[in-house]
């Protein structure tokens, strides 16, 4: 779908106003991952809109929100409220579980292997992102091509926690598959990650080594089973 | 007073409004130059990108109430509001660093975040409404190239004032309330073609006047 001009104009602005039906939504949504055109059209339209809502009166959350909201971005400090007869009970599981694998000498002690998927808006795959264990390797496949515009590339980066720069781990194939062999640097900055993104650069990637346009797409990284 | 006969007082009395959205003049107000309120604003997102849980926090502190009036306004429930806006805030949180702040103010952004969730939620509570076959064919149309530009709220308050009443009025209702045209209709008592129309004048209008 090709959409420029007056007609773009008025889907991106209803859109935002919110006056576009169920499916053009979706379809809007879904030319919105991968034309920067419609994009751009979008982010104006956010920008020229924003302050019919500025007279809406502010309503004081409950209490509970908060707690609510920190819980699901951190599931495990929101569980982190235990007396010390728990947590003594968890170390003891803990320590048993560790035995129980050295004893059993798994082979497989080193990290897991590591997996990730692009999906547009209606949740369809774009790009499947896999490593190996130790993330030694990587191997991006693109489902769908033509996703990516001529003259530009998409650039994938591992997010880094701490507020340290995210690390680019190249460019996003525009069709069939990608194998690479990680650097050092690439391969701990996997490791660290629990996000990916992708960024659109100039054409080659970033000229500077970090994310120069607009992060397209942001992905959880999960461990595989096993 | 009939709901049709006097568009905009009867807006504010017709018993089927279910918001009073202001009257025209008093809903622009100055435009929000608060550079610090920005800069915290970036500061809270850029610290949520890195998953600090304090950046979360300070951010709530800074804008839960007016993101909550928002969709307490679009939802009409509170407590759907309430969920809404955990959601939200989760969202919030998974994408805060695709936030650019050289492409735009950050409460723009966490206000998109919210009114696209909302209305979301409104349109699945409608999955039954038609489909607007006009919507459906410009979809396919072909034009020339859109331009990029900076807008501000004192630019939207005058190209509103240059529109019609009646689409400063449709505008406004689908914006702040996520009403769908059908509702927008109904609710004015007015021709469902009539308000299609005025909104996408009005659409058209204000790229006109801002988008330059």
């Amino acid at each position: 779908m090709k959409l420029t001009g007056k007609a773009l104009d008025y889907i991106a602005g209803a859109y935002v106003l919110g006056t576009l039906p169920l499916r053009p939504r979706r379809r809007f949504e879904s030319l919105l991952r991968q034309d920067l055109t419609a994009r751009r059209a979008w982010l104006q339209w956010e920008d020229r809109l924003a302050g019919l809502a500025a007279d809406v009166p502010p309503v004081r959350p409950a209490d509970s929100t908060l707690p609510a909201i920190l819980a699901r971005v951190q599931p495990r400090s929101a569980r982190g409220q235990m007396g010390p007869r728990r947590w003594a009970l968890v170390a003891t599981l803990v320590l048993g579980v560790a035995l129980t694998l050295l004893m059993i000498r798994l082979p497989q002690l080193t990290a897991p292997a590591y997996a990730a998927v692009v999906q547009d808006s209606s949740g369809q795959p774009l790009w499947e992102i896999s490593a190996t264990q130790g993330a030694a390797s990587m191997s991006v496949r693109a489902v769908r091509g033509g996703v990516v515009p001529t003259a530009r590339d998409y650039e994938l980066w591992a997010l880094q926690p701490a507020g340290a720069a995210p690390v680019s781990l190249g460019l996003m194939p525009r069709d069939g598959s990608a194998q690479r062999t990680l650097t050092e640097v690439q391969r701990r900055a996997l490791l660290a990650a629990s996000q990916l993104a992708l960024s659109d650069e100039p054409t080659g990637g970033s000229p500077t080594g970090a994310p120069t346009g607009t992060v397209l797409f942001v992905v959880d990284l999960k461990r595989a089973a096993g | 007073m009939h709901c049709e006969e006097k568009w905009f007082a009867s807006m504010l009395r017709c018993p089927q409004a279910r918001h009073n959205v202001g009257a025209m003049t008093s809903i622009l107000p100055a435009p929000r130059s608060d550079a610090i309120w920005d800069e915290q604003l970036i500061a809270a997102l850029r610290g949520c990108a890195t998953r600090d849980p304090d950046s979360l926090r300070g951010l709530y502190d800074l804008v839960a109430s007016r993101l909550l009036g928002q969709l307490v306004h679009m939802l009409g429930d509170r407590a759907e509001a309430e969920d809404a806006l955990q959601e939200c805030f989760v969202r919030i949180w998974q994408r805060a660093a695709t936030f650019s702040a050289e492409r735009g103010r950050p409460y723009t952004w966490l206000l998109s975040v919210v009114r696209h969730h909302a209305i979301d939620r409104l349109r699945t509570r409608r999955k039954s409404l038609a489909l607007d076959e006009v919507d459906e064919s410009l979809l396919a149309s072909e034009f020339s190239g859109a331009e990029e530009s900076s807008i501000t709220h004192a630019a939207l308050n005058r190209c509103m004032q240059a529109l019609t009443s009646q689409q400063q009025q449709c505008l406004k209702l689908a914006y702040v309330t996520g009403q769908s045209q059908d509702e927008i209709a109904q609710q004015l008592h007015l021709p469902l073609g009539s308000v299609k129309s005025w909104i996408r004048r009005g659409l058209l209008s204000l790229k006109e006047c801002m988008g330059a």
